[in-house]
């Protein structure tokens, strides 16, 4: 099967196409709790995250909330 | 109304500038900001709006002054050190400029209190430590219709948003940051460098002047991250989670 290869923070990765967001989080053990996702510069909402596929040369950034101040 | 010639003295160098000038300096001197946390962001942020003649401010933290406050929260001095936070800061801001109204808030405040203090607020600050400050002030403001402008800071990283709330498509900070579980990265478990709070603390100022006298914001709808190692910024765009429990839910 064709992989696609998207950027991860920085970071090369590639994946099965029809990655989802939820399925590139369980791939990468990250817990979901605190987190925030964007694709190409916008932040993708939880409630998109099972539905919003990842497609090839996507910059996804991945980032906790901050509560320091 | 119009400016005394003291004030004309004080803020010669806003009424220089043509986006300010005597028009906006009045609009700051009848607006009044709520600062939601007296620590390493509303420190230097408190002292920008009430040098810039911000004409009310109310300063809520519960926190006594403590001597590891000092390495970064630079409006007390060290011999403050076991006041409230919000006395010691007003004495400085007072000593600062005399001619605006400083209040403090030293309780705790419920979701009911919140809620009364931010509808008598033109614009609100987040400048809390902590995520269940962060989503209740959010919610209140976005109930509220009250601009918010959020800060926060780790380590060597800060982030900035604002959410206008008098505009009907404004995003939350829930939409952002959904979970309520409180994560553990905070100023005393994992350590902050006194300037990053201090960056972000004075942007959130600037924001606040900017949006008070009636000019764009830069960072509406927008998820601002600072990195400290290198000094770059990344800017996301923040959209309306349109199943958002908090911001969607009247709609």
């Amino acid at each position: 099967m064709n992989k696609i290869t998207i950027n991860i923070n920085g970071q090369a990765q590639q994946l099965a196409p029809q990655t989802s967001v939820t399925d590139l989080l369980t791939t990468l053990g990250h817990a979901e709790q605190g987190m925030a996702l964007a694709v190409n510069q916008s932040i993708i909402s939880r409630s998109e995250w099972p539905d919003h596929y990842l497609q090839q040369g996507d910059e996804v950034s991945l980032f906790q909330a901050i509560a320091g101040g | 109304m119009m400016l005394s010639n003291a004030e004309t003295l004080r803020y010669s160098r806003h009424l220089l500038l043509s986006n300010v000038g005597e028009t906006g300096q009045l609009k700051l001197k009848q607006a009044k900001v709520l600062i939601m946390g007296m620590g390493g962001l509303g420190a230097p942020a408190s002292m920008y709006l009430a040098a810039a003649g911000v004409g009310q401010l109310v300063l809520a933290d519960f926190d006594e002054l403590d001597v590891s406050n000092l390495q970064r929260q630079i409006s007390y001095d060290a011999s403050q050190v076991g006041q409230h936070k919000v006395d010691a800061a007003k004495a400085r801001l007072t000593g600062l400029n005399n001619e605006i109204r400083i209040r403090g808030i030293k309780k705790k405040m419920d979701a009911k209190q919140l809620a009364m203090e931010v509808s008598m607020a033109d614009l609100v600050l987040d400048c809390t430590d902590n995520l269940a400050s962060r989503h209740l002030i959010s919610q209140v403001c976005c109930q509220a219709k009250t601009p918010l402008i959020v800060g926060a800071g780790i380590r060597l990283e800060g982030q900035l948003m604002m959410f206008d709330f008098s505009q009907p498509d404004s995003a939350c900070y829930h939409c952002l940051f959904p979970s309520t579980q409180e994560q553990t990265l905070n100023c005393s478990n994992s350590g902050v460098l006194g300037p990053i709070v201090g960056t972000i603390g004075s942007l959130q100022a600037l924001e606040a002047i900017k949006y008070l006298v009636g000019l764009p914001s830069g960072i509406k709808n927008q998820l601002k991250l600072f990195d400290g190692l290198t000094l770059n910024w990344q800017s996301f765009s923040i959209s309306r989670d349109p199943a958002c429990p908090v911001c969607s839910v009247h709609e």
